[in-house]
């Protein structure tokens, strides 16, 4: 059973959102900077999970070339700050733009499906990096650059707003997408893309649209991602990391699920915090205890223990 | 140009029986194992250790080999087993955690840094072939993995094991009717895949610095050979050993900075043109 089977009300869903929006805006009164700090590492987290959800968990297309589209929108942002000096504001909607006509790139992936598909995706995307490293113009300001520097001009309250209202105005888009003729066509497709194809359903062109958007918002957190950390590289934004991440906070909370890629993103955000705040040297091993713990024993996510599993990753 | 095609040829053969293993479990079991990098690195870790502590080569190598095939039985009966009927992909994100964790501990254990045995064979340092020079080394690794690539070959093709593995390949509902134990046959798959795994690793410590954190990179390395050769055999997998060593050491000669996206982006055609691989055969059924 999926939450969205039979869509409640839209209103009501925007409603819970709203809520926990204002909620969350109350909280920086009660946090001191450094869990402000933290909080923002959450909010990306969720961000990435949420609109990596939609072309691998609701599509069931499981895309391991995504921190391509984040690293694109990072880099995207920089150049247009720092070699054109534009605006900060510009830069986010411009950065999502270009990851989004740069997912459409992809497009001949789609003709491979489960292992195949994600790992072209990988490939796809280790290809883009390899791109991006030797590329002087777009690897930093100078040719000996391997990075850029951002102006670090915005507090962490700053920050701390931006992420939310991005997050909110992602997890509002996705519940749209999701209750739109697009998110029926993608569940259609998960369950049995052939049977969809013959009762007229156009499989490429959802697809599409799912991986395109599931593109544009990382690259929108790219472009926040750049300015929060104030210098980033291929190391830290084109990372293999930031995929598996992506994958491993849905497949923790509950893939294919709204509310799975959130449970998922604030838990394990938490215990890796923790992990790394008094165990440093086990941190690493303590995360992937617990990834291995919770995929042995309970292959449905977190979600399933609430409610019974849905189908979960399928080839 | 002759010294880079050798050099990709020698080396090819070690990438193939890397990727023996990781195809063999993608072929039967249908699953993406993210563990195997590991093997491959802990098999070289574990000679180089023990190696380091005054063992013999030829002994510390059996017993890192042997300890590596364990290693991978006890992960498949304790973790992978539990899930990758019901749900294969979760595979990939299960073992994907555990070499985080695997690795990391064996970086407390032995340490993170980069490794290499020096090994020079006495008499005969190096041999010349034309203008190129080689160390002999190079060749008796190239030698050794070409007989345990025969080896696993006779294994398949000309055992009962070799058989039940055929014969839960094409169908294992109706292996398991036919009297297969189907679970045992997939157990000892395991345990062939972590041999040739460690094999592979213990022998390219002694070309090559291996370090825990590259098991990603080996991961990927034997999918791409595991592609570009096509699943379906294991000559298969053996000619894509060699044309990836080939290609690989060919744009890393001559465009270094974008080898990378080269070897990837033909990659990446060999998937859209010829899915079941090059040398594969037949159709690949897809799901």
């Amino acid at each position: 059973m999926r939450l969205f089977d039979r869509p409640p009300g839209l209103s009501g869903q925007f409603a819970w959102l709203l809520a926990a929006g204002v909620g969350l805006a109350l909280l920086p009164l009660a946090l001191d900077p450094y869990w402000t700090r933290f909080a923002v590492f959450v909010f990306i987290n969720i961000g990435l999970a949420s609109a990596w959800n939609v072309i691998g968990g609701f599509a069931g297309y499981p895309s391991f070339g995504h921190s391509v589209f984040f690293g694109l929108g990072a880099y995207t942002g920089a150049i247009l700050t720092v070699r054109y000096g534009l605006p900060f504001w510009t830069t986010l909607p411009l950065a999502g733009l270009a990851a989004g006509i740069f997912s459409l790139l992809f497009m001949p992936l789609f003709k491979q499906r489960g292992f195949y598909f994600a790992l072209s995706t990988l490939a796809a995307a280790l290809a883009v990096e390899a791109v991006v490293r030797s590329w002087t113009w777009v690897r930093g300001y100078k040719t000996s650059d391997h990075g850029w520097n951002l102006p670090n001009d915005m507090s962490v309250i700053f920050f701390y707003y931006l992420g939310l209202a991005l997050l909110l105005a992602c997890l509002a888009s996705i519940l749209l997408l999701i209750a739109s003729r697009v998110g029926m066509a993608l569940r259609a497709i998960h369950r049995d893309e052939t049977v969809a194809a013959s009762v007229g359903v156009d499989c490429a062109r959802y697809k599409t649209i799912a991986f395109a958007f599931s593109a544009v918002w990382p690259g929108v957190f790219g472009a926040m991602y750049g300015p929060f950390l104030v210098y980033i590289s291929a190391e830290t934004v084109f990372d293999m990391k930031i995929t598996l991440n992506m994958i491993v906070y849905s497949v923790f909370g509950g893939v294919g699920t709204f509310l799975g890629p959130i449970v998922g993103g604030v838990l394990l955000s938490a215990i890796d915090q923790i992990a790394w705040a008094h165990f440093l040297d086990y941190h690493s091993m303590i995360y992937g205890v617990v990834i291995v713990l919770i995929i042995t024993f309970s292959p449905g996510g977190v979600l399933s223990w609430v409610r019974k599993p849905s189908g979960g990753l399928r080839s | 140009m002759l010294d880079v095609l050798l050099y990709g040829l020698l080396r090819g053969a070690l990438y193939a029986l890397a990727s023996f293993g990781f195809a063999l479990v993608l072929g039967v079991l249908g699953i993406v194992n993210m563990t195997h990098g590991l093997y491959i690195v802990l098999g070289a870790v574990l000679t180089h250790a023990m190696h380091a502590k005054g063992l013999p080569l030829p002994m510390a190598m059996t017993v890192a080999v042997a300890a590596t095939g364990v290693f991978a039985v006890v992960i498949h009966k304790v973790l992978v087993e539990r899930v990758f009927k019901a749900n294969p992909l979760m595979v990939l994100v299960q073992t994907f955690g555990l070499s985080i964790v695997v690795t990391r501990a064996l970086e407390l254990w032995l340490g993170s840094s980069e490794r290499l045995i020096r090994v020079d064979v006495p008499g005969l340092p190096i041999i010349e072939v034309g203008p190129v020079i080689v160390p002999t080394i190079e060749v008796i690794l190239f030698l050794i993995a070409l007989a345990s690539a025969l080896a696993l070959m006779l294994l398949l093709e000309r055992t009962d094991f070799g058989r039940s593995v055929r014969a839960c390949r094409d169908n294992p509902r109706s292996a398991a009717l036919l009297g297969i134990d189907v679970d045992s046959v997939y157990t000892r798959i395991m345990l062939v895949c972590g041999l040739w795994a460690g094999l592979a690793g213990a022998l390219m410590v002694g070309i090559k610095p291996m370090a825990p954190y590259m098991h990603l990179n080996w991961t990927i390395d034997a999918f791409l050979i595991v592609i570009i050769g096509g699943q379906g055999s294991m000559v298969g997998v053996l000619l894509g050993g060699f044309l990836y060593g080939i290609v690989n050491y060919l744009a890393y000669y001559y465009f270094p900075s974008i080898a990378p996206a080269l070897v990837f982006g033909a990659l990446i055609l060999v998937l859209l043109f010829r899915p079941q691989g090059l040398f594969g055969f037949g159709a690949v059924a897809r799901k």
